[in-house]
Formats: structure tokens, C-alpha cells, sequence
């Protein structure tokens, strides 16, 4: 089984390797014969890549103090009293520093490759629309494979060191320690999001503001000095973001299935380790996938990538039909219920059908095809304000759907197979994440090769062909996002289910599934006081984004004054300098948001104890999963509804 | 319809009031869609899966002003 997994995860990471090495191999100026072009292209794309790795240079220094400093806290706080003879707190630190470690490796994997990937689909755009199609989307499947390739492997190891070094140990406390693991990653995806969103964001409100509103010029334009910043941004918010936050949700669905499964698989390998299974399996079938679609000219973009999803999602249910009625016994007990194989099958395919209805329902809400963002778009016509009214009613709508979605998703896998058929059930979203990963990653190649063949000045043609490129990923990303904030949801529900039944197993005499009442007076105060951290959370990083917005467009607006030239094209911006504004703001903001997210469950469990935390818990999941989608859908529906606007 | 309506320039293109109520509703949704709404994902997972790591110390040493 062992031998399996990790088979599987090196398969995926070969894959990986394959395409990067496809992608590098490439020529950067391909098929540019004007020298001036070729080198104000190779000027451009080494810019970003610079910033690219800028950025992560600085966050890196900060994530390695907090690994040291989190993992020692780990190591000293969670020593189980009752078996003195396992140092949980030692190897579950080691599990927590590995997560880390191999977070912040995809995170930089995809990184590279899309900074690499962007120039070489601007110049294969050139070419023809099929060749650009196929590196930007090879881009994207190094992000794919590899992520999921180093999640499993990484998940594997773990398990397999963890057995060699505390042998004999209870099956549920070697699952428990694997957990680390999982907040290894989740603790790399808060530093990804929340540095990364601030990041993308001041740049991008600052170049826009002073570039587009003040100087009236056009967006990517090189004489604008935020627009390095601007093009690095798409890459650290969608691909290192998105990809961080992804590989969390599969770890920790993960880690949450086995913690629950644990007492009841303790002598059944292949059960015991299903969970990890799953998106092994997922390798070969998604390899399969990629080769299902062709795209020859420009109609087909869109379709392509939208088929890879729902191919993906359909291949899978059918293969993991196979796996589960192999993998589980017909009949097994969990915290004394009895259910089955095919129950544990309907839970996977629950968890599939939802995500992809919730990715679907996003899409519809957000593009400017339907009637949602038109209605929007309209309301600009009186002015801003009613533009946001009707923006923000927008969101508040959206989320009536998606989270009606996600409570039938919950209450089936309930029904049928109890908690662990929830943390299937969140699997069970991810069954498509290599596809959706792929098409994630690809977004941001294909928007940076527009940016760059703006910036290098190349024809109305190769711009009309990446701008394909780019809105077809617009449109998938939206889907993207659905399954993002769905495959939170259930995975934090399965987390929370993890959380209780570990609770329960350490602390028998407490009662303490009984003593989650709504009316107990500890747990309905922590319901309240979760439900207001979301927007707690939400007020500062959004003032954050102000904050960092009014530095950078301080200055870019010192840049136009103080560089002579820099309007007639003669003078270069400092575009470095703007991209230090942003990351400095990145990681100054990142510490108060993040210290409010870790803090709060800690100090309400050392004051109040495990049913305040689980109130607490329950109440940031339910108000937090509506606020986030609202969110999510608002902003998409106004960025979409000024695209209707857009001359071309 | 609407969208037909829309394209063929009706509403208005670049440069008009239109656009630039249009502009501003994306710029003040930018830190939603991109900075709070994303980073929400790793709040909801992020405090459960530090809570279900933390269990043993929540047993052990918790509960300071309940018990």
C-alpha cells in the first residue's frame, strides 16, 4: 500500500518534471526576429521574475521564524499526559515542519514555472493560438502534478517515518500527530493568502488608480512604474495563493478522514489509509484527462478547459467506484455505527457533484454572460453608487445557492456515513484538484503573456490571442474559486468533527460530545464570538489593502513627478522600488490578521475550554463561509461588469 | 438581449461616466475578491485544524476559568 502512494506521488511529480522541463526548454524569444522586441521582452520577463522571487526571498524569512518558533510551541504545549512513553509533541512539530516545508516547495515550484511559462505563450501566440493554448496550460499542469504529487508523497513519508520511529503506537495517535501535517500546510496558505492578497491588490489598486484614472493611459502599460508589481501580483495572489490554500484544504481533508477512520481501520491498512489514497488515484486518471482535449483555434479555449473539469470529475467517480469497494470492508463501525463501503462511495460522490455545482453556480453569478453581472453592469449607467448597491446584493444572493449546495452535501454524507462521510465528502470536492490546480495556474500565465505582449509592444493580433487565452481562464477561475470555498467549508466541518472525536477519545469521563448543547451558556457565547471573527478578520485585511494601496499610489505618483521622461517613454520607472512597497506591505500587514486567526482558538481553550472552542469553531465556519462567498462573488461581479464596458 | 444591447455600445464605452462608475465598482471590489474572501478559506480551516492539533493541550491545561 505504502509502496503504492509513493509510486504514485513520484509518477506525478515525473510528470511535473516532464512538462517543466518541456517548458523551459523553450527558447525565451522564439520566433521574434526584431532584435528590439526580443530584447524589451527578455527586459520585461526578467523583471517579473525578479520581483517573483523578491517577494517570496522576504516571506521566506519570515515563514522560517515562524516554523521555528510555532514548532517549538508545539513541541513544549501538546504532550498527551496519558501515554508518557510517545512524545506526541516532538513528532507532531516534525509532522508540522514538514507540511510547512512542502507547502512553501509547491508554492515555489508554481512560481517559477509561471513566471517562466508567461513569456514563452506570449511569444507561442505568435505561432498560433494552439501552441500558446498548450503552454499555458502545460504551465499550469506543473502546478498540478506537482502539488498533489509532493501532497501525497509528503502525507506518505510522514506515515511511514512516523511508524518506524513510534512503533506499537495506537493507530489514532499516530493520526492525531499526522495532523501536523496538515497545519503545516494550512499555516504556509495563511501567509499565501493574506500576504499574497494584500500584495496583488496594492499594486494593482495603485497602478490602476494613478495609471488608468490619473495619467490615462492604457492598463499594462510599461511607462506606468506599478505595473511590474502589478504583473508579479497575479502571479503571488492566483498561483502561490490559490495553490497554498488548495494544497491545504487536501491535506488537512486528509489528515481530518484519518484521524476520524483511525479507531475503527486501526488493523486495516488499505481502509486505514484510503484517504491519502484518493488523490493518489487521482494522478493517472487526471494525466489521462489532459490528453482527452484539443483546441485548434479560438472558439475552442473555453470549452477545452471547462470539459478537462467535468471529464476529470466523471473519470474519477467512476474509478473510485473501483478503489472504494476495494479499498473499505463491506460493513465497518464507527463511534458505534454501523455503515458501508458503498455508503462511504455516496458520500465521495456527494462531495464531486457539490463541488462542481458550487464552481458552476460561481460561474453564473460572476460572468458577464448571464443576467446576474449584466444587471450590475446597467446600474453603472446611474452611477457608482448604484453599481455597488447592486454589486453588493449580488453577493449577498449568491450565497443563498451555493451554501443551500453545501448544506445538502453536509447532511447527505451525515446521514450515510456520519463524520467520516463528511471528511469523504470534502475529499471527495478535491477529487478534481490536479485539473482545477492546472487550470488555476494557467489563469495567471495567460494574463501575464497579455501583459507582456502589451508591455513589448507586439501586434493587435497576438494580444487579441492571449486576451482569448485570458478570459477563457477568467471564466474556469471563477469555477475555481466555487470549489476553493466549498472544499473550505466541508473541510473545515470534517476538521471540527476531527476535533471533537479526538476530544472524546482523550478525555472520556468529560462527556464531551454530549456537552456541545446549544444551550450551554460556554458554547452559545463561543457561537457568537466565532461568528463575528470573520468580519473582524475581513476589516483588517481590507483596511490593510488601503493602507498598502496608499503607499504604493504615493509612489507611483512621486515616479511620474520626479523621473523626467518617464510620460514620453524615454526614461525607465524604478519598478523594483514598487514591488518592495508592496511586499514590505505584504508582510507588515499579514501579522495582525494572522495573529487573530491562531490566537483566538488557543486562548479560548486555555481560558474556557473544548466546548467554547467548539462554539467558537462552529460559529467562524457558518459566518465565514457566507461572508466569503459574498465576498468572492461581489468582487468578481464588478470586476466582470467593467469588462462589458471594455473598448475593443 | 441585454448583453446585445450592451456591446453594441449603448451603455457606453471607454472614458464615459459609465465606465468610470463601472471602473469604481471594480476597484472597491478588488481587496473583497482577492484579499478578505480568499484569505476567509484559510480562517475556517486554519483555526479548526490548529484546534484539533491543540486537543491534548486544551485537556491538559484548558478550561482555566470553567473548571
Amino acid at each position: 500500500m505504502n509502496i503504492f502512494l509513493i509510486a504514485s506521488a513520484l509518477f506525478g511529480l515525473g510528470i511535473a518534471l516532464f512538462y517543466y522541463i518541456k517548458i523551459s526548454k523553450i527558447p525565451l524569444t522564439q520566433g521574434i526576429d526584431n532584435s528590439e522586441e526580443a530584447e524589451k521582452l527578455t527586459k520585461i520577463h526578467s523583471a517579473i521574475a525578479r520581483g517573483a522571487m523578491a517577494f517570496l526571498k522576504a516571506e521566506y524569512k519570515y515563514m522560517f521564524y515562524f516554523m521555528v518558533g510555532f514548532g517549538i510551541l508545539i513541541a513544549l504545549l501538546i504532550d498527551d499526559p496519558h501515554t508518557p512513553e510517545v512524545n506526541e509533541g516532538i513528532y507532531t512539530s516534525i509532522s508540522f515542519i514538514l507540511g510547512c516545508i512542502i507547502s512553501i516547495l509547491s508554492g515555489f515550484i508554481g512560481m517559477r514555472i509561471a513566471t517562466i511559462g508567461n513569456a514563452r505563450t506570449t511569444t507561442a501566440a505568435k505561432k498560433s493560438i494552439k501552441d500558446a493554448f498548450s503552454v499555458a496550460l502545460h504551465s499550469g499542469a506543473v502546478m498540478g502534478f506537482g502539488l498533489v504529487g509532493l501532497a501525497v508523497l509528503g502525507l506518505s513519508l510522514i506515515y511511514l517515518f512516523l511508524e518506524t520511529f513510534i512503533p506499537g503506537v495506537e493507530k489514532h495517535i499516530l493520526m492525531e500527530v499526522m495532523a501536523g501535517f496538515g497545519l503545516g500546510g494550512s499555516s504556509i496558505a495563511l501567509f499565501a493568502r493574506v500576504g499574497g492578497g494584500i500584495f496583488t491588490k496594492a499594486a494593482d489598486v495603485g497602478a490602476d488608480l494613478v495609471g488608468k484614472v490619473e495619467q490615462g493611459i492604457p492598463e499594462d502599460d510599461p511607462r506606468n512604474p506599478a505595473v511590474i508589481a502589478d504583473n508579479v501580483g497575479d502571479n503571488v495572489g492566483d498561483v502561490a495563493g490559490m495553490g497554498a490554500d488548495l494544497f491545504g484544504s487536501c491535506a488537512e481533508s486528509t489528515c481530518a478522514a484519518l484521524v476520524i477512520g483511525a479507531v475503527a481501520f486501526a488493523t486495516n491498512l488499505e481502509a486505514l489509509l484510503f484517504p491519502i489514497l484518493i488523490s493518489a488515484v487521482g494522478i493517472p486518471i487526471s494525466l489521462f484527462t489532459m490528453f482527452t482535449i484539443r483546441v485548434k483555434e479560438e472558439k475552442d479555449v473555453a470549452p477545452a478547459l471547462k470539459k478537462l473539469l467535468i471529464i476529470a470529475t466523471g473519470l474519477s467517480a467512476i474509478v473510485m467506484f473501483f478503489v472504494t469497494m476495494w479499498a473499505l470492508p463491506e460493513k465497518f463501525e464507527i463511534s458505534g455505527e454501523l455503515y458501508s463501503n458503498m455508503d462511504v462511495f455516496v458520500c465521495y460522490l456527494t462531495g464531486a457533484i457539490a463541488g462542481l455545482l458550487v464552481g458552476l453556480l460561481t460561474e453564473y453569478y460572476t460572468s458577464h454572460d448571464f443576467k446576474p453581472v449584466q444587471e450590475v453592469a446597467k446600474a453603472s449607467e446611474t452611477g457608482s453608487a448604484t453599481n455597488i448597491i447592486f454589486g453588493l446584493s449580488l453577493g449577498y444572493h449568491s450565497a443563498a445557492g451555493s451554501i443551500l449546495i453545501l448544506a445538502v452535501s453536509i447532511f447527505i454524507p451525515f446521514t450515510f456515513a456520519g463524520m467520516y462521510g463528511v471528511a469523504i465528502a470534502a475529499i471527495g470536492m478535491l477529487s478534481t484538484l490536479i485539473v482545477g490546480l492546472t487550470i488555476d495556474a494557467y489563469g495567471p500565465v495567460a494574463d501575464n503573456a497579455g501583459g507582456i505582449a502589451e508591455m513589448t509592444g507586439m501586434g493587435e493580433s497576438i494580444r487579441d490571442r492571449t486576451d482569448v487565452l485570458d478570459s477563457a481562464g477568467n471564466t474556469t477561475a471563477a469555477i475555481g474559486k466555487g470549489f476553493a470555498i466549498g472544499s473550505a467549508i466541508l473541510t473545515s466541518l470534517a476538521l471540527f468533527s476531527a476535533f471533537l472525536t479526538r476530544a472524546e477519545l482523550l478525555d472520556p469521563q468529560a462527556k464531551i460530545m454530549d456537552s456541545i448543547n446549544l444551550l450551554d451558556p460556554l458554547v452559545l457565547t463561543g457561537l457568537f464570538v466565532g461568528a463575528m471573527l470573520p468580519f473582524l478578520f475581513s476589516a483588517m485585511t481590507m483596511k490593510s489593502v488601503g493602507k498598502a494601496a496608499f503607499d504604493m499610489i504615493e509612489e507611483v505618483r512621486r515616479q511620474f513627478r520626479s523621473i523626467p521622461g518617464i510620460m514620453e517613454g524615454t526614461a525607465e520607472p524604478d519598478y523594483e522600488k514598487c514591488v518592495d512597497i508592496s511586499t514590505k506591505a505584504a508582510l507588515r500587514e499579514m501579522i495582525p490578521p494572522g495573529i487573530l486567526i491562531m490566537g483566538t482558538p488557543l486562548l479560548v481553550g486555555f481560558l474556557f475550554g473544548v466546548p467554547a472552542v467548539a462554539g467558537v469553531l462552529a460559529g467562524s465556519l457558518v459566518s465565514g463561509g457566507v461572508l466569503a462567498i459574498a465576498s468572492a462573488n461581489s468582487g468578481g461581479a464588478w470586476d466582470n461588469a467593467k469588462k462589458i464596458y471594455r473598448e475593443r | 438581449m441585454q448583453k446585445k444591447y450592451i456591446e453594441k455600445g449603448n451603455l457606453g464605452g471607454k472614458g464615459t461616466e459609465t465606465h468610470k462608475a463601472a471602473v469604481v465598482g471594480d476597484t472597491v471590489g478588488d481587496p473583497f475578491k482577492d484579499t478578505s474572501g480568499p484569505s476567509l478559506n484559510i480562517l475556517v480551516k486554519l483555526s479548526a485544524i490548529l484546534s484539533l492539533v491543540f486537543v491534548p493541550f486544551f485537556i491538559q491545561y484548558g478550561g482555566l476559568l470553567t473548571s
